[in-house]
Formats: C-alpha cells, structure tokens, sequence
C-alpha cells in the first residue's frame, strides 16, 4: 500500500548499506563511537578506511547525524563493492604514508 | 602517535620512545570543541585504549623534553634524565598565543591548547557565569559555543566588524556572526581588549579600550598559536616560522625528523607555508614515521588544505586558495586554519546560496582553487575530489562566472564528468597562489 512505501524504501536502503567514511576529514574525536547504540568502535573503521562492515551495526544512523563534521555517509553495500554510484572512482584513502602518485592523501 | 603506529608496523623489534609532556596522554586535540559543548564525555577524546598502547609495544615517558644534542644524539629530560636516540622525531605542536594585557595572569583567563585548559574552562562556565572571548578563527567560535552551551552568557570582542576576514567572504563572515546572534551570543564590534581587572586574583572584569567596563567570571583568549619550535632552535636546527623540514621531512640532521605543526614543509607551490590542521599532522607523521624506520625516501606531498569545522553550529568546509590578507583578530594561524587558504591573488570568485547551502569557488586557470561550502554540506565532497584531484574545468569557467550561475549544478555535472573520466587532470599545474 502507499502508505508504507516510502518507509519500504528507506529500511531497503538502509539494509542494503555500510556506514562509510571520508578519512581525511576525521579528527578521532570519537563522537560516532560515543553515540553507538552496539558498542561498535567506529572511530576505529574510520582510522583504519574501513566501512562499517560490523554484523552488530544496525544503520541506526546516530553516528552518520552526530558526527560533528559529517564525514560519515551510508553508501550502499553494492555500490561500494563494485559500481561506481555516489561513490567517488577510488577509495577513500586515509593518509597513508608515500608512494602513491594520486592527486588524494599523498 | 601516527609515526610510532607506523614505525610498529615497519619493524616489530624497534624501541619506540614517546617523550610527552602533556600528564592526559594522546587525544583528539580538536575533539575538545566537543567535549566542550557536552557532545562528548571528555574520556571518549582517547583513540587508543591501554591494550592498543600495550600492543604498539611503546615506552612513554610523561616528561617535557628540555635539549636536544645532535651531535650525541641525545635528548635531556626535564628531571635532568638523558635519553638516545637513533632517530628523533620533533612533534611538539603549537602554543596559543596569549594576551598581553594587564590583568593576564590572573585566574580565570584561559586558553585552548590542550585538555587541562579544556577542563579549566568548563570548571568556571555555568548558568549565572558571564565570559569574554576575544580572538578569532575556529578556536575563538568553538570556546563561544562550548562556554554557551554550558549555561554561560557570552560577550565575543571583535577588534573589527567581520569575523575571520582574511578566509570569509563577507557573506560568510556574516551568516556566521548572525547565528552567533540568534544563539544569544552578544557580539561586540570595534572593541579591543584593554585590561582584566581581578578581585582576589581572580578574574572580575575586563575594559575595553574605550573605557567599557564588563563584568566577568572567565576571559578566554584565542588569537591564534605558535609552533613550539624552541627545542629545534635551541638544537641549532633549521628554523624560521616553524621547522624547516626537506621533503622527506628532515630537520636539516640526518636522524632528526619534524612533523604536525611545527614541521615547515614545502607545498605544491614551491612555497614554505604552515598548516595547523589536523590531517595533514597525521600524514607527515606517517611519512616521518616510514622514513624513520626504513630510509628516507618516502616524499611528504602537500594537498590542497582542508578542514571541515563548525562556526555557530554552521558545518562549513574550507579547501585551498579562498581568502587573502589578515584578520585582525588573529595574530597567528589559528588552529584548523592554513596559510594557504589565505593566499589569494586576484583569482576570479563565484559565490552562491542555495537553500541551505552557501557555496563560494575561487577559480583558477584551469582548476577549482579553493572552496568554502557552508550550511548544507552536500557540495563539499563532489568539490573536495575536483580540487584535490586538479580536476580540469577550463570549460566550465565561463559558465560558472555567467550572472545567477547555477552553480550547484554546474559542479555537480562537473564531478559527474570527473568520475566518468570525461575531464582530467589539468595541464602541468601552474602555482595558483601569490608570491
């Protein structure tokens, strides 16, 4: 029915999606583990370029709103795996030290 | 922290040494703005738990190094203990620049450098307390929302009308100071401070230059810091504003290394600039670090400068070449700030508000140069890559400079380009900044 469409839509998407983060605009200030319902440390996936790929996540979504610099994102488990969709073309890449000749990170 | 990790990794068997003097260990130093406003307990600020410390397999000793010898390669410690050393790592941050003031020393003027002084801050701000800051940048808002949001009422001194004037625009300057206004924060313009008057040493009041008395329980300072660069000096290393560091992020000796904010490094321009930002900290540390551990070959490569931060509540993204001149509210770089953002020269700007997004380009030749997105934060990632990336956007130029551009639009359909490899990277990037 319409009515529940829209809901329908959403808890799909949220299904079908990872918290994935914008490293280099993380400052580990843990506010998004703070506010995990599940206890997941993700400050850590954050530090380590990892989405949140945790079976206790439940994309509640507290982490994604209360990051007080928004680098955290639901990007959807078949984009991120495959598909360039809102992804961007590469992987967002902490800083990692050297070698790399990209334009990101160094 | 970020070159010991990486060290670990490179070789299991190396005896690691932090020399800290800082008694609260390693945190989330910009953490502390939310701490302040109560988003965050203050032992959440720790990203590495004493399992993790103990798995890094690390000596710490909580003690202010006081010399350096090069030559030995030895370090002295405070309580006169000497340590050596194969290779050094310098990462001794920045100092706020404190007020001169008469009236500075007494208790209850503060600033933000570390968590101690985070703690003194919201030992003194409750309902019924009154606090003066004076300063500008990101520190000086982050202390007004953090006081504001613990019950205090505000009085925020600017010695001019605009806020962070040499990185804003005047409509960001203004958004900015108009939320201030609506969160009850009382914003004095043209004010200077001019003295601190103390009652049992402790703080009562403050003047201003024109006379203006206003009583006061806690006066914070945040006019911008300095890179603690007296250990490197006094070491007869290589210093101007900061560490002169090469690429590899040498500190003009073949076994000392400099990282984060006193490492002055070479950027993409050639030029020597500072940044107090917190990521770019955490990649010389990593490239110092790799360096360290193996030889020094790995190249420290300066990004455009980026910092997302939150003015008034407002989250506002900064990147590159975006503003020109000095604030005077600011005698240093403020924390979260970068020399280059304020490197303009003549580059062409566009700016925009759509619904609740303020978005203002500065264009270069043949790349975005810069960016400020404010409110609605959408734009800032499409804008990070085409920057970062030196995307080319030559042909898209003239359309953003068109009267009622629509500029979301335009970048928006640029990133698509980008992403589907139908623009590149733009011709042999010139240097867009001023000499």
């Amino acid at each position: 029915m319409g009515l529940f469409t829209a809901d329908r839509a959403k808890y799909r998407t949220l299904a079908g999606a990872w918290v994935t983060p914008e490293p280099l605009r993380c400052v580990q200030c843990g506010v998004c583990s703070f506010n995990c319902p599940m206890g997941i440390d993700v400050r850590r996936h954050v530090w380590r370029v990892e989405p949140v790929v945790d079976s206790a996540c439940l994309t509640c979504s507290e982490c994604v709103r209360r990051c007080p610099r928004g680098l955290l994102r639901f990007e959807s488990i078949t984009d991120a795996q495959g598909q360039p969709d809102q992804a961007r073309p590469e992987p967002a890449r902490a800083p990692q030290a050297p070698a790399r000749s990209s334009g990101r990170g160094g | 922290m970020a070159a010991a990790e990486t060290i670990r990794d490179a070789d299991q068997a190396a005896e690691i040494c932090v020399v800290g003097e800082d008694p609260n260990g390693y945190y989330s130093r910009p953490g502390l703005a939310y701490y302040l406003t109560r988003e965050l307990p203050r032992d959440h600020l720790f990203p590495f738990s004493t399992a993790d410390l103990r798995r890094l397999d690390l000596t710490w000793i909580g003690e202010a190094a006081t010399a350096v010898d090069p030559a030995a390669h030895r370090v002295t410690l405070q309580n006169g203990r000497q340590l050596a050393y194969d290779r050094l790592l310098l990462a001794t941050g920045s100092r706020a620049i404190g007020t001169r003031v008469p009236g500075a020393e007494l208790d209850g003027v503060v600033t933000l450098d570390g968590m101690d002084d985070a703690r003194r801050m919201v030992r003194r701000s409750r309902k019924g307390k009154v606090a003066v800051v004076v300063g500008g940048g990101i520190t000086a808002l982050e202390i007004v929302e953090g006081l504001r949001t613990r019950g205090a009422h505000v009085h925020y001194f600017m010695r001019k009308d605009r806020y962070w004037s040499n990185v804003l625009s005047e409509s960001e300057s203004r958004i900015v100071e108009l939320a201030l206004q609506r969160e009850g924060v009382e914003i004095h313009t043209f004010t200077d401070l001019a003295a601190i008057r103390g009652r049992g040493g402790r703080v009562a009041a403050v003047e201003t230059a024109r006379g203006n008395v206003i009583p006061c329980d806690i006066v914070a300072v945040a006019v911008g810091v300095r890179p603690r660069v007296e250990l490197a000096r006094a070491a007869g290393l290589p210093c101007d504003r900061g560490v002169l560091v090469d690429q590899y992020l040498r500190a003009g000796d073949p076994d000392i290394y400099a990282a984060g904010d006193i490492a002055e490094a070479v950027g993409r321009t050639g030029h020597r600039t500072l940044q107090v930002l917190w990521n770019p900290a955490l990649l010389k540390g990593r490239v110092a670090g790799l360096n360290m551990a193996t030889e020094p070959v790995h190249a420290y490569e300066q990004d455009e400068p980026l910092n997302v931060t939150r003015l008034a509540g407002l989250h506002t993204t900064i990147i590159g070449l975006v503003g020109s001149g000095s604030d005077a509210d600011l005698e240093g770089l403020s924390r979260g700030d970068s020399e280059v953002w304020s490197k303009l020269c003549n580059q062409a700007i566009v700016e925009s508000q759509r619904g609740d997004a303020h978005v203002r380009l500065t264009l270069g030749e043949h790349t975005l140069a810069g960016a400020v997105v404010m409110g609605d934060q959408t734009l800032s990632f499409p804008l990070q890559d085409l920057i970062e990336g030196h995307a080319d956007v030559t042909g898209a130029v003239g359309a953003l400079e068109a009267p009622e551009a629509p500029i979301v639009d335009i970048v928006n359909g640029l990133w698509a380009d980008w992403k589907a490899g139908r623009i590149g990277t733009a011709p042999a990037a010139r240097p867009e900044t001023a000499r």
